[in-house]
Protein backbone atom coordinates (compact mmCIF):
# COMPACT_ATOMS: atom_id res chain seq x y z
CA UNK A 1 0.00 0.00 0.00
CA UNK A 2 2.89 2.36 1.13
CA UNK A 3 4.93 1.04 -2.12
CA UNK A 4 2.00 2.29 -4.31
CA UNK A 5 1.35 5.39 -2.69
CA UNK A 6 4.56 6.30 -3.55
CA UNK A 7 4.93 5.13 -6.96
CA UNK A 8 3.43 8.48 -8.73
CA UNK A 9 5.45 10.46 -6.52
CA UNK A 10 8.93 8.75 -7.44
CA UNK A 11 8.11 8.68 -10.91
CA UNK A 12 7.20 12.34 -11.23
CA UNK A 13 10.55 13.12 -9.74
CA UNK A 14 11.96 10.60 -12.11
CA UNK A 15 11.03 12.78 -15.07
CA UNK A 16 11.55 15.89 -13.64
CA UNK A 17 15.18 14.55 -13.08
CA UNK A 18 14.79 13.52 -16.69
CA UNK A 19 13.79 16.49 -18.11
CA UNK A 20 16.57 18.20 -15.79
CA UNK A 21 18.98 16.31 -17.51
CA UNK A 22 17.71 16.80 -21.19
CA UNK A 23 17.77 20.59 -20.33
CA UNK A 24 21.02 20.71 -19.08
CA UNK A 25 22.37 18.68 -21.67
CA UNK A 26 20.56 21.03 -24.61
CA UNK A 27 22.19 24.15 -22.66
CA UNK A 28 25.74 22.28 -22.95
CA UNK A 29 25.07 21.90 -26.71
CA UNK A 30 23.82 25.68 -27.55
CA UNK A 31 26.97 26.67 -25.42
CA UNK A 32 29.33 24.56 -27.95
CA UNK A 33 27.35 26.59 -30.86
CA UNK A 34 27.64 29.35 -29.44
CA UNK A 35 31.37 29.04 -29.00
CA UNK A 36 31.78 27.51 -32.45
CA UNK A 37 30.06 30.49 -33.88
CA UNK A 38 32.52 32.67 -32.22
CA UNK A 39 35.02 31.67 -33.44
CA UNK A 40 34.30 31.59 -37.24
CA UNK A 41 34.36 35.01 -38.17
CA UNK A 42 31.83 34.90 -40.99
CA UNK A 43 29.61 33.49 -38.66
CA UNK A 44 30.05 36.15 -36.18
CA UNK A 45 28.90 39.10 -38.54
CA UNK A 46 25.95 37.23 -40.04
CA UNK A 47 23.66 37.94 -36.49
CA UNK A 48 24.14 41.39 -37.31
CA UNK A 49 23.19 41.56 -40.91
CA UNK A 50 19.03 42.13 -40.60
CA UNK A 51 20.25 44.52 -37.89
CA UNK A 52 22.82 46.09 -40.10
CA UNK A 53 20.24 46.22 -42.93
CA UNK A 54 17.19 47.44 -40.84
CA UNK A 55 19.46 50.81 -39.85
CA UNK A 56 20.63 51.32 -43.29
CA UNK A 57 17.27 51.52 -44.58
CA UNK A 58 16.02 53.40 -41.90
CA UNK A 59 18.62 56.24 -42.78
CA UNK A 60 18.23 56.11 -46.43
CA UNK A 61 14.85 55.27 -46.90
CA UNK A 62 13.23 58.47 -46.16
CA UNK A 63 15.75 60.91 -48.29
CA UNK A 64 15.33 58.31 -50.93
CA UNK A 65 11.33 58.13 -50.81
CA UNK A 66 11.48 61.76 -50.87
CA UNK A 67 13.83 61.70 -53.95
CA UNK A 68 11.72 59.04 -56.11
CA UNK A 69 8.69 60.90 -55.30
CA UNK A 70 9.65 63.96 -56.28
CA UNK A 71 11.25 62.51 -59.73
CA UNK A 72 8.36 59.89 -60.26
CA UNK A 73 5.46 60.39 -58.11
CA UNK A 74 5.88 57.06 -56.79
CA UNK A 75 5.23 56.97 -53.31
CA UNK A 76 7.81 54.56 -51.75
CA UNK A 77 7.18 54.86 -48.05
CA UNK A 78 3.25 53.55 -48.85
CA UNK A 79 5.07 50.17 -48.64
CA UNK A 80 7.09 51.05 -45.68
CA UNK A 81 4.95 47.70 -44.40
CA UNK A 82 6.07 45.39 -46.68
CA UNK A 83 9.32 46.24 -46.30
CA UNK A 84 9.37 45.97 -42.45
CA UNK A 85 7.86 42.13 -43.12
CA UNK A 86 10.98 41.69 -45.33
CA UNK A 87 13.63 42.84 -42.21
CA UNK A 88 11.74 40.65 -39.51
CA UNK A 89 11.47 37.56 -41.72
CA UNK A 90 15.63 38.11 -42.38
CA UNK A 91 17.35 37.09 -39.02
CA UNK A 92 15.21 33.36 -39.66
CA UNK A 93 17.48 33.45 -43.56
CA UNK A 94 20.65 34.15 -41.60
CA UNK A 95 20.49 31.86 -38.28
CA UNK A 96 19.20 29.32 -40.73
CA UNK A 97 22.43 29.70 -43.14
CA UNK A 98 24.73 29.73 -39.67
CA UNK A 99 22.62 26.87 -38.33
CA UNK A 100 22.86 25.07 -41.33
CA UNK A 101 26.31 25.71 -42.55
CA UNK A 102 27.26 24.51 -38.90
CA UNK A 103 25.28 20.90 -39.93
CA UNK A 104 27.10 20.79 -43.37
CA UNK A 105 30.23 21.30 -41.30
CA UNK A 106 29.61 18.22 -38.73
CA UNK A 107 28.34 15.93 -41.36
CA UNK A 108 31.49 16.16 -43.65
CA UNK A 109 33.66 16.27 -40.45
CA UNK A 110 31.56 13.00 -39.37
CA UNK A 111 30.38 14.79 -36.12
CA UNK A 112 26.82 14.12 -36.50
CA UNK A 113 27.42 10.48 -36.89
CA UNK A 114 29.42 10.42 -33.43
CA UNK A 115 26.58 12.02 -32.04
CA UNK A 116 24.62 9.42 -32.86
CA UNK A 117 26.41 7.07 -30.40
CA UNK A 118 26.36 9.16 -27.95
CA UNK A 119 23.49 9.63 -25.04
CA UNK A 120 22.73 12.91 -27.20
CA UNK A 121 21.73 10.98 -29.95
CA UNK A 122 20.96 12.36 -34.03
CA UNK A 123 17.47 13.66 -32.74
CA UNK A 124 19.08 15.34 -29.39
CA UNK A 125 22.02 17.24 -31.09
CA UNK A 126 19.92 18.00 -34.28
CA UNK A 127 16.92 19.52 -31.83
CA UNK A 128 19.75 21.51 -29.63
CA UNK A 129 20.74 23.37 -32.50
CA UNK A 130 17.71 24.04 -34.74
CA UNK A 131 15.63 25.45 -31.56
CA UNK A 132 18.96 27.35 -30.46
CA UNK A 133 18.65 29.43 -33.91
CA UNK A 134 15.20 29.49 -33.95
CA UNK A 135 15.31 31.39 -30.94
CA UNK A 136 17.94 33.58 -31.62
CA UNK A 137 15.75 34.24 -35.19
CA UNK A 138 12.57 34.84 -32.89
CA UNK A 139 14.32 37.55 -30.69
CA UNK A 140 16.24 39.14 -33.76
CA UNK A 141 13.06 39.38 -35.42
CA UNK A 142 11.73 40.98 -32.66
CA UNK A 143 14.00 43.35 -32.38
CA UNK A 144 14.78 44.16 -35.80
CA UNK A 145 11.09 45.89 -36.55
CA UNK A 146 11.36 48.54 -33.98
CA UNK A 147 15.84 49.07 -35.14
CA UNK A 148 13.94 49.43 -38.62
CA UNK A 149 11.29 52.03 -37.38
CA UNK A 150 9.62 53.40 -40.00
CA UNK A 151 5.53 50.98 -41.22
CA UNK A 152 4.21 48.36 -38.82
CA UNK A 153 0.80 47.92 -37.69
CA UNK A 154 0.68 46.29 -34.37
CA UNK A 155 2.78 44.58 -31.95
CA UNK A 156 1.15 41.77 -32.72
CA UNK A 157 1.28 41.54 -36.33
CA UNK A 158 5.31 42.07 -35.96
CA UNK A 159 5.35 39.27 -33.35
CA UNK A 160 3.48 36.68 -35.57
CA UNK A 161 5.59 37.63 -38.89
CA UNK A 162 8.81 37.26 -36.32
CA UNK A 163 7.46 33.71 -35.41
CA UNK A 164 6.84 32.47 -38.90
CA UNK A 165 10.34 33.96 -39.65
CA UNK A 166 11.74 32.40 -36.66
CA UNK A 167 10.73 29.01 -38.32
CA UNK A 168 12.55 29.76 -41.56
CA UNK A 169 16.06 29.08 -39.36
CA UNK A 170 15.56 25.70 -39.20
CA UNK A 171 13.62 25.46 -42.83
CA UNK A 172 17.14 26.87 -43.92
CA UNK A 173 19.26 25.15 -42.06
CA UNK A 174 17.77 21.43 -42.92
CA UNK A 175 17.37 22.71 -46.73
CA UNK A 176 21.44 23.13 -46.91
CA UNK A 177 22.13 20.11 -45.31
CA UNK A 178 19.54 17.98 -46.75
CA UNK A 179 20.15 19.14 -50.26
CA UNK A 180 24.00 20.22 -50.27
CA UNK A 181 27.12 17.94 -50.74
CA UNK A 182 29.53 20.46 -49.43
CA UNK A 183 29.76 23.74 -48.52
CA UNK A 184 30.18 24.88 -52.47
CA UNK A 185 26.97 23.64 -53.13
CA UNK A 186 25.40 25.25 -49.77
CA UNK A 187 26.18 28.59 -51.29
CA UNK A 188 25.40 27.57 -54.56
CA UNK A 189 21.91 26.51 -52.75
CA UNK A 190 21.74 29.72 -51.13
CA UNK A 191 21.71 31.74 -53.59
CA UNK A 192 18.78 29.91 -55.39
CA UNK A 193 17.18 30.02 -51.73
CA UNK A 194 17.41 33.98 -51.72
CA UNK A 195 15.06 34.05 -53.90
CA UNK A 196 12.58 33.12 -51.02
CA UNK A 197 13.34 36.73 -49.28
CA UNK A 198 11.29 38.24 -52.09
CA UNK A 199 8.24 35.84 -51.43
CA UNK A 200 6.25 38.44 -49.64
CA UNK A 201 6.03 40.93 -52.41
CA UNK A 202 4.04 38.27 -54.46
CA UNK A 203 1.19 40.18 -52.09
CA UNK A 204 1.33 43.08 -54.89
CA UNK A 205 0.49 40.45 -57.66
CA UNK A 206 -2.61 39.71 -59.35
CA UNK A 207 -4.26 36.31 -59.23
CA UNK A 208 -3.06 33.36 -60.15
CA UNK A 209 0.26 34.54 -60.09
CA UNK A 210 -0.03 34.89 -57.04
CA UNK A 211 -1.04 31.65 -56.20
CA UNK A 212 2.94 30.54 -57.04
CA UNK A 213 3.86 31.81 -53.34
CA UNK A 214 1.46 30.18 -51.46
CA UNK A 215 3.55 27.33 -51.04
CA UNK A 216 6.09 29.39 -48.87
CA UNK A 217 5.16 30.61 -45.48
CA UNK A 218 7.03 33.87 -46.29
CA UNK A 219 4.07 34.75 -48.24
CA UNK A 220 1.62 34.21 -45.46
CA UNK A 221 3.88 36.38 -43.55
CA UNK A 222 3.14 39.51 -45.48
CA UNK A 223 -0.85 38.35 -45.73
CA UNK A 224 -0.66 38.27 -41.67
CA UNK A 225 0.76 41.49 -41.15
CA UNK A 226 -0.81 43.60 -43.67
CA UNK A 227 -4.02 41.85 -43.26
CA UNK A 228 -5.79 41.90 -46.98
CA UNK A 229 -8.31 39.51 -48.36
CA UNK A 230 -6.62 37.03 -50.99
CA UNK A 231 -8.48 39.39 -53.38
CA UNK A 232 -11.00 40.17 -56.06
CA UNK A 233 -12.48 37.11 -57.92
CA UNK A 234 -11.48 34.28 -54.87
CA UNK A 235 -14.65 34.45 -52.84
CA UNK A 236 -12.29 33.43 -50.25
CA UNK A 237 -11.01 36.07 -47.16
CA UNK A 238 -7.85 35.66 -45.21
CA UNK A 239 -7.65 37.27 -41.82
CA UNK A 240 -4.49 37.76 -39.82
CA UNK A 241 -5.38 34.30 -38.08
CA UNK A 242 -5.62 32.43 -40.75
CA UNK A 243 -2.80 33.95 -42.64
CA UNK A 244 -0.68 32.96 -39.02
CA UNK A 245 -2.11 29.15 -39.26
CA UNK A 246 -1.34 28.82 -43.06
CA UNK A 247 2.10 30.16 -42.50
CA UNK A 248 2.68 28.03 -39.43
CA UNK A 249 1.28 24.83 -41.48
CA UNK A 250 3.20 25.65 -44.55
CA UNK A 251 6.41 25.81 -42.37
CA UNK A 252 5.63 22.73 -41.01
CA UNK A 253 5.18 20.75 -43.79
CA UNK A 254 8.63 21.86 -44.81
CA UNK A 255 10.37 21.41 -41.82
CA UNK A 256 8.66 17.64 -42.22
CA UNK A 257 9.83 17.16 -45.77
CA UNK A 258 13.61 18.82 -45.11
CA UNK A 259 13.88 16.58 -41.47
CA UNK A 260 13.04 13.13 -43.78
CA UNK A 261 15.15 14.54 -46.47
CA UNK A 262 18.10 15.02 -43.80
CA UNK A 263 17.31 11.81 -41.96
CA UNK A 264 17.95 9.90 -45.10
CA UNK A 265 21.42 11.36 -46.04
CA UNK A 266 23.08 11.08 -43.40
CA UNK A 267 21.70 7.25 -41.35
CA UNK B 1 28.43 -8.48 -22.36
CA UNK B 2 28.37 -8.24 -26.36
CA UNK B 3 26.30 -11.58 -27.35
CA UNK B 4 25.25 -12.09 -31.24
CA UNK B 5 23.65 -14.99 -32.29
CA UNK B 6 22.74 -15.75 -35.80
CA UNK B 7 22.82 -12.08 -36.81
CA UNK B 8 22.15 -11.32 -40.63
CA UNK B 9 21.79 -7.83 -42.50
CA UNK B 10 20.87 -6.79 -45.81
CA UNK B 11 21.27 -3.08 -46.34
CA UNK B 12 18.27 -1.34 -48.12
CA UNK B 13 19.20 -1.09 -51.41
CA UNK B 14 21.35 -4.74 -51.65
CA UNK B 15 20.95 -7.74 -53.37
CA UNK B 16 22.67 -10.19 -50.88
CA UNK B 17 23.24 -10.51 -47.07
CA UNK B 18 26.26 -8.23 -45.38
CA UNK B 19 25.61 -10.37 -42.10
CA UNK B 20 25.34 -14.31 -43.19
CA UNK B 21 24.63 -15.53 -40.06
CA UNK B 22 27.10 -14.80 -37.46
CA UNK B 23 27.74 -15.71 -33.55
CA UNK B 24 30.49 -14.48 -31.04
CA UNK B 25 30.01 -13.13 -27.28
CA UNK B 26 32.54 -10.93 -25.68
CA UNK B 27 32.60 -11.28 -22.11
CA UNK B 28 33.66 -8.29 -19.80
CA UNK B 29 37.63 -7.48 -19.33
CA UNK B 30 37.96 -9.22 -22.95
CA UNK B 31 39.48 -7.88 -25.94
CA UNK B 32 37.88 -9.27 -29.17
CA UNK B 33 39.57 -8.91 -32.51
CA UNK B 34 37.41 -8.24 -35.43
CA UNK B 35 39.04 -9.27 -38.33
CA UNK B 36 38.57 -8.90 -41.95
CA UNK B 37 39.34 -7.73 -45.69
CA UNK B 38 37.29 -4.34 -46.32
CA UNK B 39 33.70 -4.99 -47.07
CA UNK B 40 33.56 -7.99 -44.92
CA UNK B 41 30.97 -7.20 -42.92
CA UNK B 42 33.19 -5.84 -40.09
CA UNK B 43 31.89 -1.95 -40.07
CA UNK B 44 27.89 -3.46 -40.38
CA UNK B 45 28.29 -5.64 -37.17
CA UNK B 46 29.76 -2.79 -35.66
CA UNK B 47 27.33 -0.35 -36.59
CA UNK B 48 24.17 -2.78 -35.62
CA UNK B 49 25.90 -3.40 -32.05
CA UNK B 50 26.13 0.42 -31.88
CA UNK B 51 22.61 0.91 -32.71
CA UNK B 52 22.98 2.68 -35.35
CA UNK B 53 21.54 0.05 -38.33
CA UNK B 54 18.73 -1.58 -37.32
CA UNK B 55 16.62 -4.22 -39.47
CA UNK B 56 18.64 -6.76 -39.08
CA UNK B 57 17.47 -10.65 -37.95
CA UNK B 58 18.83 -13.01 -35.33
CA UNK B 59 19.55 -10.77 -31.93
CA UNK B 60 22.76 -8.14 -31.12
CA UNK B 61 22.98 -7.42 -27.38
CA UNK B 62 25.24 -5.20 -25.11
CA UNK B 63 24.40 -5.87 -21.53
CA UNK B 64 21.41 -7.83 -22.52
CA UNK B 65 19.97 -5.18 -24.33
CA UNK B 66 19.14 -5.56 -27.98
CA UNK B 67 20.41 -3.30 -30.17
CA UNK B 68 17.65 -2.53 -32.21
CA UNK B 69 16.45 -0.53 -29.01
CA UNK B 70 19.37 1.39 -28.35
CA UNK B 71 18.39 3.93 -26.77
CA UNK B 72 20.67 7.23 -24.96
CA UNK B 73 20.96 4.45 -21.60
CA UNK B 74 22.30 1.86 -23.84
CA UNK B 75 24.59 4.25 -25.28
CA UNK B 76 25.81 6.15 -22.10
CA UNK B 77 27.55 2.50 -21.56
CA UNK B 78 29.25 2.73 -24.59
CA UNK B 79 32.76 4.27 -25.81
CA UNK B 80 33.05 4.20 -29.78
CA UNK B 81 36.18 5.45 -31.63
CA UNK B 82 35.79 5.59 -35.20
CA UNK B 83 38.07 4.84 -37.84
CA UNK B 84 38.25 8.15 -39.47
CA UNK B 85 38.28 10.49 -35.95
CA UNK B 86 35.94 13.50 -35.86
CA UNK B 87 36.01 16.42 -34.18
CA UNK B 88 34.82 20.25 -34.15
CA UNK B 89 38.08 21.68 -35.76
CA UNK B 90 37.25 24.83 -34.20
CA UNK B 91 37.72 23.87 -30.45
CA UNK B 92 40.68 22.43 -28.87
CA UNK B 93 41.43 18.85 -28.35
CA UNK B 94 41.01 19.38 -24.42
CA UNK B 95 37.25 21.42 -25.07
CA UNK B 96 36.47 18.49 -27.57
CA UNK B 97 36.82 16.16 -24.89
CA UNK B 98 35.18 17.39 -22.22
CA UNK B 99 32.55 18.67 -24.57
CA UNK B 100 31.29 14.75 -25.58
CA UNK B 101 32.51 13.89 -21.77
CA UNK B 102 30.09 16.10 -20.39
CA UNK B 103 26.94 14.07 -21.98
CA UNK B 104 27.81 10.70 -20.17
CA UNK B 105 26.85 10.22 -16.61
CA UNK B 106 28.65 9.11 -14.00
CA UNK B 107 32.69 9.95 -13.16
CA UNK B 108 34.82 11.21 -15.87
CA UNK B 109 38.47 9.90 -15.81
CA UNK B 110 40.93 13.20 -15.73
CA UNK B 111 41.68 13.81 -19.42
CA UNK B 112 45.03 15.38 -18.69
CA UNK B 113 46.93 12.17 -17.49
CA UNK B 114 45.98 10.55 -20.92
CA UNK B 115 47.01 13.58 -22.94
CA UNK B 116 50.70 12.78 -21.44
CA UNK B 117 51.17 9.54 -21.83
CA UNK B 118 49.71 9.54 -25.71
CA UNK B 119 51.97 12.62 -26.37
CA UNK B 120 49.48 15.06 -26.33
CA UNK B 121 50.23 17.29 -23.39
CA UNK B 122 51.46 20.30 -25.71
CA UNK B 123 48.47 20.02 -28.14
CA UNK B 124 46.04 19.92 -25.51
CA UNK B 125 45.31 23.36 -26.40
CA UNK B 126 45.50 23.32 -30.04
CA UNK B 127 42.50 23.47 -32.34
CA UNK B 128 41.42 20.65 -33.75
CA UNK B 129 42.79 21.69 -37.39
CA UNK B 130 46.15 21.79 -36.30
CA UNK B 131 46.19 18.19 -35.30
CA UNK B 132 47.98 15.83 -37.15
CA UNK B 133 46.00 12.38 -38.75
CA UNK B 134 47.68 10.60 -35.57
CA UNK B 135 47.46 13.35 -33.11
CA UNK B 136 43.58 12.65 -34.22
CA UNK B 137 43.79 8.68 -33.72
CA UNK B 138 45.21 9.17 -30.52
CA UNK B 139 42.47 11.87 -29.46
CA UNK B 140 39.86 9.54 -30.58
CA UNK B 141 40.77 7.00 -28.23
CA UNK B 142 40.84 9.31 -25.54
CA UNK B 143 36.94 10.17 -26.32
CA UNK B 144 36.17 6.60 -25.79
CA UNK B 145 37.59 5.82 -22.57
CA UNK B 146 37.13 8.92 -20.71
CA UNK B 147 33.87 8.47 -19.47
CA UNK B 148 34.61 4.46 -18.05
CA UNK B 149 32.32 2.88 -20.60
CA UNK B 150 31.54 -0.67 -19.66
CA UNK B 151 31.69 -1.66 -23.73
CA UNK B 152 34.48 -0.38 -26.41
CA UNK B 153 34.26 -0.15 -29.77
CA UNK B 154 37.68 0.50 -31.62
CA UNK B 155 37.89 0.93 -35.38
CA UNK B 156 41.91 0.72 -36.21
CA UNK B 157 42.19 2.18 -33.31
CA UNK B 158 46.53 2.08 -34.05
CA UNK B 159 45.91 3.42 -37.35
CA UNK B 160 48.72 5.84 -38.81
CA UNK B 161 50.73 5.98 -35.56
CA UNK B 162 54.07 5.12 -34.73
CA UNK B 163 55.08 2.05 -32.97
CA UNK B 164 55.75 3.54 -29.82
CA UNK B 165 52.38 5.38 -30.04
CA UNK B 166 50.94 2.19 -31.14
CA UNK B 167 52.62 0.38 -28.24
CA UNK B 168 50.76 2.81 -25.74
CA UNK B 169 47.81 3.04 -27.35
CA UNK B 170 47.74 -1.00 -26.88
CA UNK B 171 48.94 -0.94 -23.51
CA UNK B 172 45.81 1.40 -22.66
CA UNK B 173 42.77 -0.74 -24.67
CA UNK B 174 44.67 -3.82 -22.39
CA UNK B 175 43.73 -1.43 -19.38
CA UNK B 176 40.36 -0.50 -19.66
CA UNK B 177 39.58 -4.36 -20.41
CA UNK B 178 41.82 -5.24 -16.95
CA UNK B 179 39.43 -2.74 -15.80
CA UNK B 180 36.29 -5.05 -16.86
CA UNK B 181 35.17 -2.97 -19.85
CA UNK B 182 34.39 -5.56 -22.98
CA UNK B 183 36.54 -4.36 -25.69
CA UNK B 184 35.31 -5.05 -29.49
CA UNK B 185 38.24 -4.08 -31.78
CA UNK B 186 38.09 -3.94 -35.31
CA UNK B 187 41.42 -3.69 -37.21
CA UNK B 188 43.68 -4.77 -40.49
CA UNK B 189 46.35 -4.82 -38.32
CA UNK B 190 47.52 -8.21 -37.41
CA UNK B 191 50.67 -7.61 -35.21
CA UNK B 192 48.13 -5.06 -33.16
CA UNK B 193 45.15 -7.67 -33.45
CA UNK B 194 47.92 -10.28 -32.12
CA UNK B 195 49.36 -8.28 -29.26
CA UNK B 196 46.02 -7.06 -27.71
CA UNK B 197 43.52 -9.71 -28.50
CA UNK B 198 42.32 -12.58 -26.07
CA UNK B 199 40.47 -13.70 -29.07
CA UNK B 200 39.91 -12.95 -32.84
CA UNK B 201 37.35 -13.56 -35.14
CA UNK B 202 38.01 -13.93 -38.97
CA UNK B 203 34.95 -12.35 -41.48
CA UNK B 204 35.42 -13.25 -44.70
CA UNK B 205 32.00 -12.61 -47.06
CA UNK B 206 29.63 -11.69 -43.92
CA UNK B 207 30.06 -15.14 -42.18
CA UNK B 208 33.21 -15.84 -39.49
CA UNK B 209 35.75 -18.06 -41.01
CA UNK B 210 37.44 -19.00 -37.64
CA UNK B 211 37.32 -17.58 -33.92
CA UNK B 212 40.00 -18.49 -31.47
CA UNK B 213 42.54 -17.38 -28.99
CA UNK B 214 45.28 -15.86 -31.36
CA UNK B 215 47.83 -18.45 -29.83
CA UNK B 216 45.29 -21.63 -30.92
CA UNK B 217 44.88 -20.19 -34.01
CA UNK B 218 48.69 -19.67 -35.26
CA UNK B 219 48.94 -23.85 -33.79
CA UNK B 220 45.76 -24.13 -35.97
CA UNK B 221 46.86 -23.09 -38.85
CA UNK B 222 50.75 -23.49 -38.20
CA UNK B 223 52.74 -27.18 -38.72
CA UNK B 224 54.10 -28.70 -35.85
CA UNK B 225 57.56 -28.66 -36.52
CA UNK B 226 60.92 -26.19 -35.52
CA UNK B 227 62.86 -25.21 -38.00
CA UNK B 228 66.47 -24.66 -37.80
CA UNK B 229 68.51 -21.83 -39.71
CA UNK B 230 72.36 -21.58 -39.87
CA UNK B 231 74.81 -20.15 -42.20
CA UNK B 232 75.12 -22.07 -45.63
CA UNK B 233 77.32 -24.97 -45.28
CA UNK B 234 77.84 -27.98 -47.38
CA UNK B 235 76.46 -30.23 -44.64
CA UNK B 236 73.61 -28.56 -43.98
CA UNK B 237 71.26 -29.71 -46.77
CA UNK B 238 72.58 -33.42 -45.96
CA UNK B 239 71.05 -32.58 -42.40
CA UNK B 240 69.45 -36.38 -41.76
CA UNK B 241 66.21 -36.50 -40.86
CA UNK B 242 65.91 -33.34 -41.72
CA UNK B 243 64.36 -31.63 -44.37
CA UNK B 244 64.84 -28.28 -46.69
CA UNK B 245 62.45 -25.96 -44.99
CA UNK B 246 60.17 -23.91 -46.97
CA UNK B 247 58.29 -21.04 -45.88
CA UNK B 248 55.29 -21.76 -44.07
CA UNK B 249 52.19 -18.97 -44.23
CA UNK B 250 55.12 -16.09 -43.36
CA UNK B 251 56.67 -17.90 -40.45
CA UNK B 252 59.85 -17.69 -42.35
CA UNK B 253 59.46 -14.22 -43.89
CA UNK B 254 62.29 -12.92 -41.74
CA UNK B 255 65.10 -15.52 -42.56
CA UNK B 256 67.50 -14.32 -45.13
CA UNK B 257 67.71 -15.44 -48.66
CA UNK B 258 71.39 -16.88 -47.79
CA UNK B 259 70.23 -18.97 -44.82
CA UNK B 260 69.99 -22.51 -44.84
CA UNK B 261 67.50 -24.12 -43.10
CA UNK B 262 66.06 -27.47 -42.25
CA UNK B 263 63.10 -29.13 -40.39
CA UNK B 264 61.94 -31.19 -37.93
CA UNK B 265 58.74 -32.33 -36.55
CA UNK B 266 57.75 -31.27 -33.39
CA UNK B 267 56.91 -34.40 -32.44
CA UNK B 268 59.71 -36.61 -30.58
CA UNK B 269 62.45 -33.55 -30.79
CA UNK B 270 63.90 -34.18 -27.81
CA UNK B 271 64.82 -37.69 -28.96
CA UNK B 272 65.69 -36.65 -32.68
CA UNK B 273 69.39 -37.36 -33.14
CA UNK B 274 69.13 -35.76 -36.49
CA UNK B 275 68.10 -32.33 -34.62
CA UNK B 276 70.47 -32.37 -31.44
CA UNK B 277 73.38 -33.22 -34.37
CA UNK B 278 72.38 -29.85 -36.47
CA UNK B 279 72.38 -28.10 -33.34
CA UNK B 280 75.83 -28.77 -32.19
CA UNK B 281 77.08 -27.96 -35.99
CA UNK B 282 79.14 -24.62 -36.52
CA UNK B 283 77.19 -21.27 -37.95
CA UNK B 284 73.87 -21.98 -35.78
CA UNK B 285 71.42 -18.62 -36.09
CA UNK B 286 68.48 -19.59 -34.48
CA UNK B 287 65.80 -22.25 -33.88
CA UNK B 288 62.05 -21.40 -34.94
CA UNK B 289 58.74 -22.87 -34.57
CA UNK B 290 56.42 -23.13 -37.94
CA UNK B 291 53.39 -21.92 -36.25
CA UNK B 292 51.58 -19.23 -38.38
CA UNK B 293 51.10 -15.74 -37.95
CA UNK B 294 47.93 -13.94 -38.32
CA UNK B 295 48.47 -12.33 -41.31
CA UNK B 296 48.97 -15.92 -42.92
CA UNK B 297 45.70 -16.92 -41.40
CA UNK B 298 44.38 -13.64 -43.23
CA UNK B 299 45.43 -14.51 -46.16
CA UNK B 300 44.62 -18.07 -46.10
CA UNK B 301 41.20 -17.83 -45.35
CA UNK B 302 40.21 -14.85 -46.89
CA UNK B 303 42.73 -15.04 -50.29
CA UNK B 304 43.36 -11.26 -49.54
CA UNK B 305 46.86 -9.85 -49.36
CA UNK B 306 46.84 -7.21 -46.28
CA UNK B 307 48.22 -3.88 -47.03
Amino acid sequence: MRANDTRPAAAGSRSMATGARLVAAGSRLVAADLRLVGRDPLLCIMPFVPFLAAIALRLALPPLAAFIAKATGFMLLDYADLIRVVLILFPGTFFGMMSGFLLLDDRDDGVSAYWSVSPVGRSGYLAARLALFCTAALVAGLAVGPAFGLGGRSFAADASVAVVGALQAPFFALFLAAIASDKVEGLATLKALSALDLAPLAVLLPLPARALAWPFPQYWAARLALGASLGPGTGVAVGPPEALGLGLAVSAAWLSFLYARYRRRVD
Amino acid sequence: MIRVRDLRFTYPKGTSEAIRGIDFAVAPGEVFGFLGPSGAGKSTTQKILLGSLRGYSGSATVGSVEASGADSRYRAGIGAAFEFPCFYQKLTGLENVRLFASFYPGPKVDPRPLFERLGLADAMDWRLAEYSKGMRMRLNLIRAVIHRPRVLFLDEPTSGLDPANARVVRDIVRERAADGAAVFLTTHDMAAADATCDRVAFIVDGRIAACDEPAALKRRYGKRAVVVDREPGPEVGAAAGGSAAGASDGASDGASEKTAQAEYPLDGLADDAAFIAELRKPGLLGVRTLDSSLDGIFLRLTGKELV
